[in-house]
């Protein structure tokens, strides 16, 4: 993945505690580690390695009419962990290199799309 | 008599409906169903029952009820009980019985009766799925629509991966879990499998199989509860609740330091074995929340059963089988008995019940247990619920 400007919104965004530094992915009211209640501001690119990952079959309403679906968590730069789908699971290996895009991922009850983070292998 | 003072709470009865699908039943009748046995059961058909905690996690969701601890008081005539609905998710029943160990040890009620069930078999799949699904964290998981199984999965592969196991080496859960289940009248299903069924099982989350993964089911469980006082009068084999503990941790599976090691696990049962006043070896019988093989391994450990990474080989060297040194889940676990949601809390106790008095039949364990313990696992795994039991004479 070539080199992402630091104001695009393709980049995994989240919340570092001030006083500890444990990265908070979403953001809470109070660190899970420290209890601390100010952050800063995190981004990174959307890359990183397989943690581990799973396709599954069963899915519910929200994924319409897929009959299958490819779920990672991804290791991404400085270390902290994000869900994610996956393109394509059969491709993947626990520790490969993946990188992301951020697009619909579902649809709501009310019809509305969701968004987030949708991996494949690749990457450096 | 409410006395206002800390006493020793006992189960002085228990019920429960069969688990299974269930068509011309609905939540109400199968909660008056168990409640009724359970209180025929404590011969406390005719006593006063000051409160009435139900265990459920989905009335609203699936069967389009509210308010059902009113109704159930009202249907079995309970008047004036106290009433409430317990929600924890997949621990609801779990939770359920801990408020009512919890009132009467405060002295606030005598008598209690506990009830949990779910009716689920009557709507279809994706919308139980949904249902589920909705324990997830709104923004960080459940919009991707991930699943309990999905999360289950990834911490198989990670566990696998870690410790240099095959799935044969648990999918061997099921084997051993279906084949108590073969002996216990009240499971889902009451037949034994092979290692081979199991491992050519459709896939449902890769690496788990449909044989590795519990069922939807209908169904309820009820427990009367006593003061030690109304227990001696009521029963001469008492079975006290004398531990009961329940953590948290953090809700977003991808943020755990350690995901295959079970943090809520291991502290609610640490609070429980604690206020028990003993050690993970005193344990004759355990009914553990195994909704995946996995869990079932993975809780085993975070008990304090075996070591991390050692659970597989317990189970593969028979120390979970009903005759086993450590025996797990009798009962059939959710994998055989069923998993009715706000039902499955109360049935593991119901099963410590009957175990503990010698009362289960052809899945009894032998050599009189005389301590039991029962994990209830809510959310995945960020909220749980340990009670442990003890004969009471």
């Amino acid at each position: 993945m070539g080199e992402i400007d630091a104001n695009s919104e393709m980049l995994v965004r989240s919340k570092k505690c001030v006083n500890c530094g444990a990265v908070n992915h979403p953001s809470k009211v109070r660190c899970r580690a420290c209890k601390g209640t100010t952050f800063e501001d995190v981004s990174v690119p959307p890359a990183g390695t397989v943690v581990t990952f799973t396709t599954c079959n069963a899915l519910p309403r929200r994924l319409g009419d897929r009959k299958s679906q490819g779920f990672a968590i991804i290791q991404v730069a400085e270390g902290w962990n994000v869900l994610g789908q996956l393109d394509d699971a059969d491709a993947i290996a626990l520790n490969d290199l993946v990188e992301g895009r951020w697009e619909q991922v579902s649809t709501n009850d009310d019809g509305s799309p969701a968004f987030g983070w949708v991996f494949r292998k690749g990457g450096a | 008599m409410i006395t206002m003072e800390n006493t020793r709470v006992a189960i002085v009865g228990a019920g429960m409906t069969p688990f299974g699908r269930l068509e011309t039943q609905g939540l109400m009748d199968l909660l008056s169903e168990a409640s009724m046995s359970a209180l025929e059961s404590a011969a406390a058909i005719d006593k006063n029952i000051d409160s009435v905690f139900v265990g459920n996690m989905a009335a609203g969701e699936l069967c389009d009820l509210c308010g059902i601890a009113s109704t159930l008081a009202d249907r079995l005539n309970l008047l004036p009980a106290g009433a409430d609905r317990i929600e924890n998710g997949p621990a609801s029943g779990g939770s359920a019985l801990r408020a009512g160990f919890a009132t009467i040890r405060a002295g606030l009620a005598d008598l209690v009766l506990v009830v949990g069930g779910e009716k689920m078999t009557h709507v279809p799949g994706p919308r139980v799925t949904s249902a589920v699904a909705a324990i997830t964290h709104e923004t960080a998981e459940k919009i991707y629509g991930v699943t309990l199984p999905s999360f289950a999965a990834m911490l198989a592969r990670l566990y696998l991966d870690k410790y240099g196991y095959a799935m044969e080496d648990i999918s061997a859960v099921a084997v051993k879990n279906h084949q108590n289940g073969s002996h216990n009248p009240f499971a889902h299903f009451q037949k034994e499998i092979s290692l081979e069924t199991a491992l050519s099982s459709p896939v449902i989350a890769d690496p788990l199989r449909l044989y590795d993964c519990c069922p939807v089911s209908d169904g309820a469980a009820a427990v009367v509860l006593a003061s030690e006082a109304t227990a001696r009068e009521l029963t001469p084999e008492p079975v006290f609740v004398t531990g009961s503990g329940q953590a948290t941790d953090l809700q977003i599976v991808h943020e755990r330091e350690n995901p295959t090691f079970l943090t809520a696990v291991a502290a609610s049962s640490q609070i429980a074995l604690d206020m028990a006043g003993i050690q993970p070896s005193d344990i004759g019988v355990t009914e553990l929340h195994d909704a995946f093989t996995i869990l079932e391994i993975l809780e085993s450990e975070a008990v304090g059963f075996f070591p991390p990474g050692e659970g597989p080989r317990a189970l593969v060297r028979g120390d979970t089988a009903v005759t086993g040194s450590c025996p797990i889940n009798p009962s059939g676990g959710l994998k055989a008995r069923g998993h009715p949601w706000g039902a499955t809390g109360v049935a593991q106790a119901v099963e410590i019940f009957w175990q503990l008095r010698g009362a289960a039949g052809d899945r009894q364990v032998p050599n009189e247990p005389r301590f039991g313990m029962a994990v209830n696992f809510g959310g995945f795994g960020n909220n749980v619920v340990t009670h442990v039991f003890e004969r009471g004479w």
